[in-house]
């Protein structure tokens, strides 16, 4: 589990306990590991004391630095997958089962995404405003990248082998979550969505707050498109 | 006075590699990275000396003032310096990246295997016992345990 996190000392510490007691629930061996990316309150010293792994990266890498840093070590350690939750409590870990569930399938998906807009609509379904901007952004990702993804900026995300194997080597930094998307697909990966349910934020403040500006908009696009040509030229990469 | 303003020019190009003599005196910047632009100001001050060479080069490449031809090569010399600034700056930013987050994967290991671990915010403990702390970790097998634990769990983990 990585678990990215800055300034989130309220609400990782639950969070943590929460997935720990999934590990039992699920019958499988679930590893917390908080990535604290430059946290400047107590958000470390309360995920280690929830029992969880905790990486201190030294400077502020930004969301996707982070995430990266966790799919390093999965990827180093030969974890078998990763699964990507927010530290602010946006994604309930009682949802894991559902994320963990296709992997039963043969072959597995590479890819492995939990939306908010499945077809019951429960839960957190967050603001008008935010809802156009992703709208934008879904028909961007299916016209450029051909992914049919409903909820391109969700972060609660399972990333298989072959997955963590891309992700290791190269990982989008700018707007991470819808240009990862287009990066698996470029790289030949298999992405699949399922419905969970997610709450809005417990405690901390949203990295997202530019979402009403039509220039945030064009930047994720345009990241999005570029992100798409480079990785169908080169899907694999050489290690950093 | 069409003399006289050309040498004014030179001068300000020659204090502007004046400063950057002096940053690199005092290693504010490398000379790697700044020659590129040192040669392009000292460039500009040999047109500044010789007006001629700029119309007469000008006049070849069919510009009608020797003033367009001139801004037309800075813009361009200036157009290129900064592309190679930013793609230094990208790759850079890249490593900084990656070395960061090998950092913090080397720390959380470190801080695993020695039972040594300052944490943000964690409440800082008396020098005294932190040492007898870290001593009976050091002893304990447990360090071991947990470095196995992730070569030989079942598959599925996540």
């Amino acid at each position: 589990m990585v678990v990215p996190a800055l300034n989130e000392e309220r609400s990782v510490g639950p969070l943590v306990e929460d997935l720990r007691a999934q590990s039992g629930k699920l019958g499988v061996e679930i590893v917390p590991v908080v990535i604290d990316d430059g946290s400047t309150d107590r958000t470390a010293a309360v995920a280690a004391d929830a029992g969880a792994r905790v990486v201190q990266l030294p400077k502020n890498l930004g969301i996707g630095g982070a995430v990266q840093t966790g799919l390093r070590l999965a990827w180093r350690e030969g974890f078998s997958c990763a699964v990507q939750v927010d530290g602010d409590g946006q994604h309930p870990p009682e949802e894991l089962a559902k994320l963990l569930a296709p992997l039963r399938e043969s072959p597995p998906p590479d890819l492995i995404v939990g939306t908010r807009y499945g077809e019951n609509r429960q839960g957190f379904q967050s603001t008008l405003l935010r809802r156009i901007g992703s709208g934008w952004l879904r028909w961007v990702l299916r016209r450029v990248a051909g992914v049919p993804s409903t909820d391109p900026t969700s972060g609660y995300r399972l990333y298989g082998p072959r997955a963590l194997a891309l992700f290791e080597r190269t990982y989008p930094y700018d707007y991470p979550e819808p240009e990862s998307l287009a990066m698996a697909r470029a790289a030949g990966l298999t992405i699949l969505e399922v419905p969970v349910i997610m709450r809005p934020r417990t405690a901390g403040t949203s990295s997202i707050k530019s979402w009403r500006t039509a220039y945030y908009m064009l930047k994720v696009s345009l990241a999005v498109t570029l992100c798409y040509v480079r990785s169908v030229r080169r899907p694999w990469p050489k290690a950093m | 006075m069409e003399v006289e303003r050309y040498w004014i020019f030179a001068l300000c190009c020659l204090i502007i590699v004046g400063l950057l003599v002096r940053l690199l005196l005092r290693e504010r910047v490398s000379l790697q990275h700044s020659l590129a632009f040192l040669l392009f100001m000292l460039g500009v001050v040999v047109t500044a000396v010789f007006p001629a060479i700029t119309s007469r080069l000008g006049q070849l490449m069919g510009f009608a003032l020797p003033s367009n031809f001139f801004f037309a090569i800075l813009i361009g010399v200036l157009v290129l310096l900064h592309l190679g600034t930013v793609i230094a700056l990208s790759r850079l930013e890249a490593r900084t990246i990656a070395l960061t987050q090998d950092l913090g994967l080397l720390q959380e290991q470190v801080a695993r295997f020695t039972g040594h671990a300052r944490l943000q915010g964690a409440p800082v403990a008396d020098p005294t016992t932190q040492a007898v702390e870290a001593g009976s970790r050091t002893a304990n097998k447990d360090v071991d345990a947990n470095r196995a634990a992730p070569v030989t769990a079942p598959r599925t983990r996540a």
